[in-house]
Formats: C-alpha cells, structure tokens, sequence
C-alpha cells in the first residue's frame, strides 16, 4: 500500500514554521529564485522528508529533535546554483536514527549539514549524512559537533561520493566528539568516495577526552575543574544555536547549560 | 617580603629529572630575570609552581605566603595571587574569550562580576595591550596571531592583578612596539598593584625595559648565580661560557639530534572503485 504524501510548496522570502504529525512521509517543494528559512518540529517516531529545490534558491532547514524521534529519513534533490543548508540541534531526545541524503544534481548546488548532538545515559545516537555530487561544481560540507556522556554513544558517518565526471566538486567534512566519561563512546567514519580527478575532498575527525592542555589552562585561571570540563564542552555544542531564531537560540542554550 | 621560597626543588617529566634542587626566592613588588641556556629547567620550573599535572615533584618543598604551594590544585594556585603567562597559550576552540575572562575573573571574586563592569574593564584592558576589543568574541586564541597571543597573555594578567607573574618568554615573537606595550604594562602592573614579576627571556630588551631588581642563572636543573641586573648584562655581552670558567659547572648541551620517535600518520581516507551504472 501507497503512503499518501503530504506537499508543501515554499517561495518568496519567507520564514515557515511547520509541525510534522502524522503527515508521513512529507514533501518540500522549494520554487526558483527563493529565499526560505523552515523551522520544522517532528512528532512522529517515524519520519521520511523528502526535498526538492528548483533553481537559484536558498534554503534553510531547522530541526531540534524532540524526545520521542526515533528515526528520521531526509532526502534532498538540489537544482542549479541553490543552496540547501542543514542545522540540526540533537540535546534531549532518547537514541535515534538518522539518515540525511542530499543529491546535488546541478552545477552549482551546495548543501552543508551542521550538527549539535549530545547523547546521555545509555542512547546511541546514529547519524548517516551523505553527499552525493553528480555532476562538477557542486559543493557539500558536514560540520558535526557531539559530546558524549554516561554510557551513550554517537557515531556519525559522513559520505561524500563524487561522481564520475563531476569535476571541480568540492567536498568537505568535519567531525568532532567528546569522549566526556570513561564508558561513552564515539564513532565517526569520514567516508570519501572519489571517482574524478580535479576535485576537493577534505575531512577532519577529532574524537578524545577533554584535551589536558585545554583543561590545564583554563584551571590556571582560576576556574575549577567543573567549570573547565563545562566550558569547553559549551564550546561545542553552543556555536549551532546561533543559526536558530532568538527564541529557539535561548532555549537551546537553556538545554545545554542545563545538562552541565 | 618573602612571597615565593622555594627549597631544593627536584622535579620530573615522563621519568626525566628536570630539576635538581631549586632553591630561589622572589618576593612582592620585585622583578626577578630568570636566565639560562636551553632545555636547563627555566619554563618546567614555571610549570612546576603552577602546577601542571605533566611535571612531578619529587622532593623539596614551595612555600607561598608562608604556605604549602605543593598541596594547592592548579586553581587554587591561580586564586591565591599566582599567575603564569605561557609561552604558547593553549588555542581553545569554541571557547568564547569573553565567557572565559568572565569565568576567571569571578573565580577571582566573592560576587560576580556585574556585565557593565565587567565590559568596561575589558574594554579599558584590551586598549592598555593594544588588542581589538571584537578578539574578545573570537574562540580563546584559535587563530591568533604570536603577538596576538602573547598580549592576550598579558591582558589576563592585567585582568586577574596577581600578586606573583611569571611570564615564560613573554616577548618572544614580538615585534618591537609590541615589547614596548607589554614592558609598559608590566611596569604599570608593578608600580600600582606591586605585583612580583618572575621573567623568563632571551633578551636583554625587554629587561631594560622593565628592569629588573635582581638576575638568576639556571643550568643543569639548578640556580647556579644570582646577582644584581648587571648579570644579565654581563650574560648578554658574554654568553654563558665564563660560567664555565668562573663556577666550574659543565653545562650540559641541549640534545638536538634525538632519534624521533616512531609514529603512525594512520590512514587518512581511502578511494574505492566504483562500478559505471548502465
């Protein structure tokens, strides 16, 4: 049986807010020549999003992940010298899966996934963000942010595949997690797929503990060994929020000081 | 007044003795030149008196106002009026300078510092070491600049008023109107809060700008002469060879040929081969 699909159709220089219940799966259709920032709540366990964006267009997609998320399935399909911006803030929910796939069909189409993502107690947070460059002159980049406590774990694989003839691509990825307690773990597997020559592809990965350097410096301050550890590890997690609306940006803030 | 004694201070990295029977003193309001070759102890005895878990001490003993230095955790070193300006300040991604200089500041005090105040001190600090007030919303030293970062040393030395500074190789990569800025700091720092300067460097212009009260000489792990600040002249114009001569001290040579240790770069990605889709 057919799922019936629910569309939404975005234009103009506009902001959307839209809460996703039952609508499963759902389609964002993005017109030519727009400028759309979509604040999007997700209600469901399950959710499958589906994007297609016309040419010469902006679009900035906001989630934060809310408790009871267990998976979400995005796909984007990026026409022509538009831009498909990703922000993702993960802080309160239980374990997850989510899976991001963004086709940058046409020359010049850009995408970026940013991610904020704390996993606590014993969730396992699973992130699959995938690039795929189609032709030449696309540009992709994953820059993904996680703290991992307790007895949680994070793994984020970040795929960028440039495709044959795609010349000029450029792909970038960065991850980056703390290890903050003995028992968390952390994955990240920066995966590039190259079948062309003249292109960029770039990843950096920093997975540990609290760096001792860092800690010793700023305890030589003054500041205690809580506040140290606390600090640096806002200071992975905050830089996201500053792409949410005032609002969101406080409550996120809220979340995250709350947590440390 | 005696502020800092230190007594036959022994110190090790990674098994290595370092020191080897430190005995020193710096009191309040004096500026100490602390000289020596290379690779002797100079910037571990910094580390050691503020406490950097990496150096062990294994005997000897660091009286601080009359107490146990050694039994004070990092912080509480910072809080009891020591402070260390170091030679290459940690870059602290996603860390706000401001929210940390906020931190440190109340780690300072009773009650918290109020915004208006605590914007207006920086403001007024960051114009006295010449750094543009918008570093203070950049990442803590993420992409400064040498000079950038040694005068952000300084600023959180004029921000926190201790009562000892060390300052390891302070004007190293400094250029000269830096040096003027940072001396000029350190003489105001001196002469308003009589702050005890402890200062490591290679070179005799920042020294006669702030002009030291006394000179001390550290080779092999140990002080082997102190003096007035003519010694830093004397060293400046002579080396550290007449030591040898004068004191009978073999100094031991910085070992520059080291076998590097064996190291894996890992693998860093891997290309596949992708089957052409028909």
């Amino acid at each position: 049986m057919l799922n019936k699909v629910t569309s939404y159709f975005l234009e103009g220089e506009s902001n959307y807010n839209v809460n996703l219940k039952d609508e499963n799966p759902s389609s964002f259709l993005l017109q030519d020549n727009s400028n759309v920032t979509l604040d999007l709540e997700l209600s469901s366990k399950e959710n499958k999003i589906y994007f297609n964006l016309g040419k010469d267009s902006n679009l900035n997609l906001r989630i934060i992940v809310k408790h009871e998320i267990e998976n979400v399935e995005l796909h984007a399909n990026v026409s022509r010298g538009t831009n498909f911006n990703i922000y993702v803030v993960d802080l309160f929910n239980n374990s997850i899966t989510f899976k991001s796939i963004v086709d940058l069909d046409q020359e010049n189409a850009s995408s970026s996934f940013h991610l904020g993502v704390l996993s606590k107690n014993d969730e396992k947070k699973n992130y699959d963000i995938s690039f795929n460059h189609k032709v030449g002159r696309t540009f992709s980049e994953l820059d993904a942010y996680g703290v991992s406590k307790d007895l949680s774990m994070i793994k984020i694989n970040g795929t960028s595949h440039i495709f044959k003839n795609s010349v000029k691509a450029n792909a970038n990825q960065k991850a980056k997690v703390i290890v903050f307690d003995d028992e968390a773990k952390a994955i990240a597997n920066p995966i590039l797929k190259i079948d062309c020559n003249d292109v960029i592809a770039k990843h950096a990965c920093a997975i540990g503990s609290l760096k001792d350097e860092y800690v010793y410096y700023l305890l030589s301050r003054g500041i205690s060994l809580k506040e140290a550890r606390n600090l640096i590890t806002l200071g992975y997690l905050l830089p996201i929020s500053k792409h949410f609306s005032k609002e969101d940006e406080e409550k996120i803030i809220g979340l995250i000081e709350g947590e440390f | 007044m005696e502020k800092l004694v230190i007594k036959d201070l022994c110190a090790e990295v990674e098994g290595n003795q370092i020191l080897k029977g430190v005995n020193l003193t710096i009191n309040k309001g004096e500026t100490l030149a602390l000289l020596g070759p290379n690779g002797h102890g100079k910037s571990t005895l910094l580390a050691v008196l503020m406490g950097n878990p990496r150096y062990k001490v294994t005997s000897g003993s660091i009286e601080y106002d009359g107490k146990d230095l050694l039994s004070l955790k990092v912080d509480e070193r910072s809080k009891a009026g020591l402070f260390l300006a170091f030679q290459n300040p940690a870059e602290i991604p996603g860390v706000v300078s401001a929210d940390f200089f906020k931190g440190a500041i109340n780690a300072h005090r009773d009650n918290k510092i109020k915004l208006f105040e605590f914007y207006k001190k920086l403001e007024d600090t960051c114009k006295e070491v010449n750094l543009p007030f918008d570093m203070v919303n950049r990442n803590l030293n993420d992409g400064f600049s040498g000079g950038e970062k040694k005068r952000n040393e300084i600023l959180q030395l004029l921000l926190l008023n201790p009562d000892i500074a060390m300052l390891d190789e302070i004007d190293s990569g400094l250029d000269v109107d830096a040096i003027n800025i940072v001396s000029k700091c350190i003489n105001a720092q001196k002469e308003s809060k009589n702050t005890g300067f402890l200062i490591i460097s290679h070179y005799a212009r920042l020294f006669e700008l702030v002009k030291p009260d006394r000179a001390a000489v550290m080779i092999n792990g140990r002080i082997v002469e102190e003096g007035d600040a003519s010694l830093i002249s004397k060293i400046d114009n002579e080396g550290y060879e007449w030591i040898e001569k004068e004191l009978g001290i073999l100094i031991k040579k910085e070992e520059t040929n080291k076998p590097m240790n064996k190291v894996s770069i890992g693998v860093c990605a891997t290309k596949e081969v992708i089957k052409d889709v028909k």
